[in-house]
């Protein structure tokens, strides 16, 4: 590889250079024009660094390690985290379900409720036969009152108007 | 002037060496000296670290108080010694984040208000009026480079170069796999070779 190394390669090189290509780790060892490139950013990130260091204050306050020795926890201590968010799915499975059969009960009395209106249709619409005509079809034929056409010219006959 | 890795080496020697090791073994097992030497090695990176973050000394020292604690009632939770460093430098990752969380819910009520003469003063009393301009200075660029870069890309970026924890360490912080932490250190390094004010600034400072 004789072309040079771009700045993807450099900044490549600079966070590990074991991941480069052979052939441009060997470029890179040869060169000293991309070695010169990469010691620089590097110089520069190194820099970097120092000037945080410098800039930052010295530490004034003593620490104090407060409380007890670390001693060993009971398991259901140690595992809180994992019992609350055991405990929460329960409470939210149990929720789920409170609401699931209140939604079931409520559809169940709704499926009730239009079963008797249905039923009460159906007594009514009975009734309303009874009423008008209370004899059965059989008893009107032996009676004949089935056969009876009253019109306006058999009432003129019974009753005259004049 | 040591380059990181130099920095690394050093840090690793005094940080993750058979001596700390032991160390930490000893404090897991409830030993309460063993656990105040460890704080004695790892406090002022840890203070560093907080006050990179938070830039309040006051702060800086009441999480770093708060990331000792933590570790202490939680050091039997360590499964292996050598994690140590990036074991506490993840407790303090989550402090800082707890802590500006809280800072973030606090504001909506205005209870820390606008005024950040405290974070000012807190600087030192040491500090020269220079000093301090030049520190403000190199801070403004960092939240200018802060701005650009995602949560995780700042993270992942301070804790390289500001914290000099190797790649692995980060990874074990950040409980992130390392394919993970070098792609958003690659974004993070091309974003800051980008900021030409904040490049300019340190090279200027080489020179």
């Amino acid at each position: 590889m004789n072309a040079h190394l771009h700045d993807d390669q450099i900044i490549r090189s600079l966070v590990d250079k074991t991941d480069l290509p052979a052939a441009v780790r060997e470029h890179l060892a040869s060169c000293p024009q991309c070695r010169a490139a990469r010691e620089n950013l590097k110089r520069t990130a190194v820099r970097l660094g120092d000037l945080a260091r410098m800039s930052a204050p010295t530490r004034q306050k003593t620490i104090r390690l407060t409380g007890r020795k670390p001693q060993k926890t009971a398991w259901w201590s140690r595992e809180w985290r994992t019992l609350s968010a055991l405990g929460a799915a329960a409470g939210i499975v149990l929720v789920i379900g409170v609401l699931f059969s209140l939604h079931t009960i409520q559809e169940r009395s709704q499926e009730k409720l239009y079963d008797e209106m249905i039923k009460d249709e159906r007594f009514m619409s009975e009734i309303n036969v009874l009423q008008k005509s209370d004899l059965p079809q059989s008893w009107l034929d032996i009676s004949g009152e089935s056969e009876v056409n009253i019109n306006e010219e058999m009432l003129e006959l019974i009753s005259p108007s004049s | 002037m040591l380059d990181s890795d130099q920095q690394n080496d050093c840090i690793l020697e005094a940080a993750s060496g058979n001596d700390v090791i032991m160390i930490v073994e000893k404090a897991r097992e409830g030993n309460r000296e063993a656990f105040e030497r460890l704080v004695g090695i790892f406090q002022d990176e840890v203070f560093r670290m907080i006050y990179y973050r938070t830039r309040s000394r006051f702060d800086a020292e009441d999480l770093t108080q708060e990331v000792c604690l933590r570790a202490y009632k939680n050091i039997r939770r360590l499964k292996d010694g050598d994690r140590f460093r990036s074991w506490l430098f993840g407790i303090a990752v989550n402090c800082v984040h707890d802590f500006h969380r809280k800072r973030q819910f606090f504001s909506l009520f205005d209870i820390f208000g606008g005024d950040n003469t405290a974070e000012k003063e807190s600087d030192g009393p040491d500090s020269t009026p220079t000093v301090r301009l030049e520190n403000t200075e190199f801070w403004q660029h960092i939240n200018t480079l802060s701005s650009r870069l995602s949560r995780l890309e700042r993270e992942v970026f301070f804790l390289r170069f500001m914290d000099h924890l190797s790649i692995k360490e980060i990874s074990q912080a950040l409980n992130k796999n390392e394919s993970t932490v070098k792609t958003h250190l690659y974004r993070a390094l091309k974003k800051f070779k980008e900021d030409s004010a904040l490049i300019e600034m340190i090279q200027g400072g080489l020179e």
